[in-house]
């Protein structure tokens, strides 16, 4: 052999050994050893502070405090302990429920550890309460944060963004780990409420997608048997002006243009029809009429007692007028180029007659009253003709298409735009899914997406950003397609989007499901921040009942459901669910509200209407709520129990509390919480007693914080509270009830 | 000192048990030579003699002597690869990730397996290539010619079916691909030219095991991969090594 050839055979030999050095150390340094390792010291010696100060604490303390803190310090150094003990090795959650398996915790190993809350990643402890019921043991991490769980290296868990070939910015793996906003869609994975506690931005997008009506086109879990959102279209030939109808389809924002943003300016998109499809539908939609079920109003009405009634009806907590006002019904100030007097009068006298579905209540109007406050709108907004749109005129001369062409154009225009997912119609009842289903809207596979004129490697090509661009500017990315404008905003849009992403198709084990049935009547089962679990368990029930008989039918005709929780079921304007109004408030106070509501929060918007009922109503409605409408843990006797000296302690520790932040009392105080002046005369003792306790008790969004107060506490600041009463209002609503303000009245 | 050496020598080889592994003596003889050659499992497929150019590193490159290897560590890593790996949906790509990150060496086991895959590749074209320049396809080589296509397309139905196993994205979506091609056979796919059968019976369908890519076309890959095809390729190696050794010895000119 050639010296060359040694020379080639030591070269190759002792790369070869080298190569097999590497790999040993490869295999030593993994970087999970070094981040444990970093980890364990730091939580060690915050251990080691955490227990000192405990220690000087209780050399300071007596009693029964000094025994609470050393029992403290000896928990905490048995976890001091633990730590030391635990030998540097991966560390992984096994969730069989899930089948899955996260190692998460072997880099972030303190991550239970609240006392390590705030020190920089992988080290810092959770924050918030959020492991305390959702425990690390049950969830993992990976269930909400996304991301590779079975990784023990940055990239590969997928943390952060990943270059793909040929693009020129990074791209995130659309199921990487997910931080801040984009977090909180992955609560929606188990929480199947429109409302989930401390996840705000979800909420609002799915309320948005509830307001807006996506479910009229598309298949959206969670929104499958919802009623449509607009109103029927039947009769439309005779209720509405064909001019507005013209102005109407051609752009629904022109009509509404001052009332906000957003959704708030007009729910009804934009469809982008040329003039020759605007006329044929209009045409169609205008065919439908009622004449017999309209009656002629009789002349003469009185405007200036239909303003009186108006206002004191409070017809403004619904409707718009003059940029102020609810945004329940439509606005009011263009009502009159929208609609003719004829209907709007016969609408006041057979409301649920025309639209049965309608939010608004059946008022009881008699013929007078209704034409005093149709003139008195008439007066007010005027009675201008509107005049088709611009180009309409040529458009109509030019249209060169009969009556009949018209109609089946129309019809079909109708049925292709999905109209019918919005618009009731006789004879369209199952029309209306045009759209594309967005079940398991998170797993669509973005190749299959239409990106349209978008150059894909400019932006992050990921189905969140689709559906956001699609709901801006939804002919961006398909010409020709179907999606109609919405006036969202662009929060708007990201929040509709953060709602659809909640929807992954992930198998969640029903026991970890939260539903809506289950969790809003009587009550949530989720426990809440730092208050521990609490000890009632949720009643899960199939069906919510209709409310029965006498109370059924008052329920019924004053849309009480529109507002407030009833049997259940209903919208939450109001506070609280009035199935529990028996226990809440006194009987004397209920049964005059009804004469004269008043606002008990003086910056809400929305305020109880005047419904002019019946004399015998509200004393009916008093006497199912004080025998039906119970909470049966809440004691009714314990205002009688409530002693003198108790009230006063109980101020002292009103204002140590600073309770006048938000609650006004005395004419003083801050406009966030309920007036508090005469709270004495309206709450019940165990009511107020049972609310201070739990302020999130039927309602987990309330903004009442949690003082934790303990059981003598809560007593003496009921005692307190029930003392504030209006002195002289005994006399006053009696003078009052003998004027005959009831229905007649104004 | 050399006396007693021989002796201890004899001694040993004159055992029951050494005369019964070595059926021969020491290859001092052409006799025994040839002998050692015939006698044992492995060496039988080398020809007995061979001619002093073939010896030259640069005459064949070592290149089917280089896919033999890569085969060998083929079939080695994947033997231990399937202590740790199930073929279900449940449990591939969770169990190619506990290689990666917590058996140890698991991550260089599976590497050496993916590579030695592609350079497994990249040998046999290469060696193809050097027979065709070198003209070593001629009769009566031939046949021999036509094993070696054989054994290509096994390298790469092993290469395809493997690359289903860690059943991540990439293989699923590549296996996608790779399998629609089967649609657009002639007569038996039921997309292709004279399609005759529909999409549930059609070739692209038995190569599925289901209409899409499911747990069935796992677990059907992952049995051509551990052992349809490694055993066609381990025949079909050893009917072209022997043949090399009936054609006249490794290259060269006859």
């Amino acid at each position: 052999m050639s010296f060359a050839n040694y020379v080639w055979f030591a070269g190759v030999g002792t790369a070869l050994v080298l190569s097999i050095g590497v790999l040993f150390i490869h295999e030593y340094l993994r970087v999970w050893k070094d981040h444990q390792a970093i980890a364990k010291r730091l939580q060690l010696k915050s251990l080691e502070s955490r227990m000192d100060a405990l220690a000087s604490e209780a050399s300071r303390a007596e009693g029964e405090q000094k025994k609470r803190l050393e029992e403290r310090r000896r928990v905490l150094s048995m976890v001091y302990a633990q730590v030391k003990a635990t030998p540097r090795q991966i560390q992984q959650i096994q969730l069989e429920q899930f089948k899955k398996v996260d190692r998460c915790t072997t880099c972030h190993f303190t991550v239970e550890d609240k006392g390590m809350m705030g020190q920089p990643q992988p080290y810092g402890g959770h924050p918030g309460a959020f492991l305390d019921w959702h425990e690390v043991q049950d969830f993992g991490c990976t269930i909400c944060h996304e991301g590779q769980g079975l990784s023990t290296d940055y990239m590969q868990a997928a943390h952060k963004a990943i270059r793909i070939h040929g693009s020129e910015r990074e791209r995130p793996w659309p199921r990487g780990v997910q931080t801040k906003y984009l977090l909180q869609s992955s609560c929606g994975k188990c929480h199947l409420t429109k409302d989930v506690p401390y996840a705000p931005l979800l909420t609002k997008g799915r309320g948005l997608i509830e307001k807006a009506g996506c479910y009229g086109c598309h298949q959206i879990r969670l929104y499958e048997d919802l009623e449509k959102i607009a109103p029927t279209l039947d009769r439309l030939g005779s209720k509405v002006d064909r001019a507005w109808l013209l102005h109407w389809l051609n752009d629904p924002r022109e009509y509404a243009p001052v009332t906000g943003e957003g959704l708030v300016r007009s729910r009804m998109p934009r469809f982008d029809l040329t003039k020759e499809d605007i006329l044929c539908l209009a045409e169609f939609l205008m065919s439908s009429k009622d004449e017999q079920s309209l009656e002629e109003p009789p002349s003469g009405g009185n405007p200036e007692r239909g303003g009186l009634l108006f206002r004191e009806i409070r017809c403004v907590t619904c409707h718009t007028v003059e940029g102020k006002g609810g945004y329940i019904g439509p606005e009011l100030e263009q009502i009159t180029t929208k609609v003719s007097r004829k209907w709007a009068y016969n609408w006041l006298i057979k409301t649920h007659y025309f639209n049965p579905k309608t939010k608004m209540p059946q008022l009881d109007f008699s013929k007078e009253q209704a034409v005093d406050v149709v003139d008195h709108l008439w007066e007010e907004f005027g009675a201008d003709q509107l005049t088709p749109p611009e180009g309409f005129q040529e458009a109509e001369e030019s249209l060169k298409l009969s009556t009949e062409e018209r109609m089946t154009r129309g019809e079909k225009l109708f049925s292709d735009k999905g109209c019918a997912g919005c618009h009731p119609r006789s004879g369209m009842e199952r029309e209306g899914k045009t759209g594309r289903p967005l079940e398991k809207f998170a797993q669509m596979d973005e190749e299959t997406l239409d990106w349209g004129k978008i150059d894909r490697f400019k932006i992050e090509p990921y189905v969140g950003n689709w559906v956001y661009m699609r709901l801006l500017n939804p002919r961006d990315l398909a010409p020709e397609g179907k999606m109609p404008h919405f006036s969202l905003t662009e929060t708007e849009a990201a929040l509709v989007a953060l709602a659809l992403l909640s929807d992954t198709g992930d198998k969640i084990p029903p026991k970890y499901l939260v539903e809506e049935k289950s969790s809003r009547y009587p009550r949530p089962p989720y426990p809440l921040p730092y208050g521990g679990v609490q000890g009632v368990e949720a009643q899960t029930v199939k069906e919510y009942p209709e409310p029965p008989g006498e109370f059924g039918r008052l329920v019924d005709r004053y849309r009480c459901r529109s507002c407030h929780v009833v049997f259940g079921k209903g919208g939450w304007v109001s506070t609280h669910p009035l199935d529990m109004e028996g226990s809440q408030v006194q009987e004397d106070w209920l049964r005059h509200y009804f004469d004269m509501p008043y606002s008990l929060r003086p910056i809400l918007k929305e305020r109880m209407l005047n419904l002019k009922m019946e004399p015998e109503e509200p004393k009916f409605f008093t006497e199912f709520f004080k025998t039906v409408s119970l909470d049966n843990s809440i004691s009714p006797t314990l205002g009688s129990s409530l002693t003198e000296e108790e009230a006063q302690r109980g101020k002292g520790l009103f204002i140590k509390k600073g309770c006048r932040a938000c609650h006004i009392v005395e004419g003083r105080g801050g406009f966030v919480g309920a007036t508090l002046d005469k709270v004495g005369d309206r709450l019940t003792a165990g009511w107020t007693y049972a609310f201070l306790k739990d302020p999130q008790r039927y309602k987990p969004w309330a903004i009442q914080p949690d003082y934790g107060l303990t059981d003598q506490e809560a007593r003496e600041l009921t005692a307190y509270l029930m003392t504030l009463k209006d002195k002289g209002r005994v006399e006053k609503v009696s003078e009052h009830h003998q004027g005959g303000v009831g229905r007649e009245g104004g | 000192m050399e006396e007693k050496l021989k002796r201890a020598k004899d001694k040993v080889v004159h055992t029951q048990v050494w005369r019964s592994i070595f059926r021969q003596g020491w290859p001092t003889t052409e006799r025994n030579r040839v002998l050692t050659s015939i006698n044992t499992l492995l060496l039988h497929l080398h020809p007995i003699k061979v001619k002093t150019h073939a010896l030259k590193i640069r005459y064949t490159f070592c290149l089917g002597g280089v896919t033999l290897f890569m085969f060998v560590i083929e079939t080695i890593t994947g033997l231990l690869l399937m202590y740790y790996y199930r073929p279900t949906l449940e449990y591939a790509y969770q169990d190619m990730k506990d290689l990666e990150f917590t058996v140890t060496f698991g991550l260089f086991l599976r590497n050496m397996h993916r590579w030695a895959a592609h350079l497994m590749v990249l040998s046999v074209i290469l060696h193809m290539c050097r027979v065709f320049y070198t003209g070593s396809y001629k009769p009566p080589r031939e046949f021999n010619w036509v094993i070696g296509v054989q054994l290509l397309v096994i390298t790469l139905l092993l290469s395809f079916t493997g690359y289903l196993l860690p059943w991540d994205q990439l293989a699923y979506w590549a296996v996608t691909v790779g399998t629609n091609m089967a649609k657009s056979t002639p007569i038996i796919g039921a997309e292709g030219p004279f399609a005759v059968l529909p999409a549930n019976t059609d070739i692209c369908f038995y190569l599925r095991g289901s209409e899409d890519i499911s747990g069935n076309t796992l677990l059907r890959f992952y049995v051509l991969h551990c052992i349809f095809l490694p055993l066609s390729a381990a025949g079909l190696m050893g009917v072209h090594f022997w043949r090399i050794r009936k054609d006249g010895g490794i290259s060269g000119p006859l």
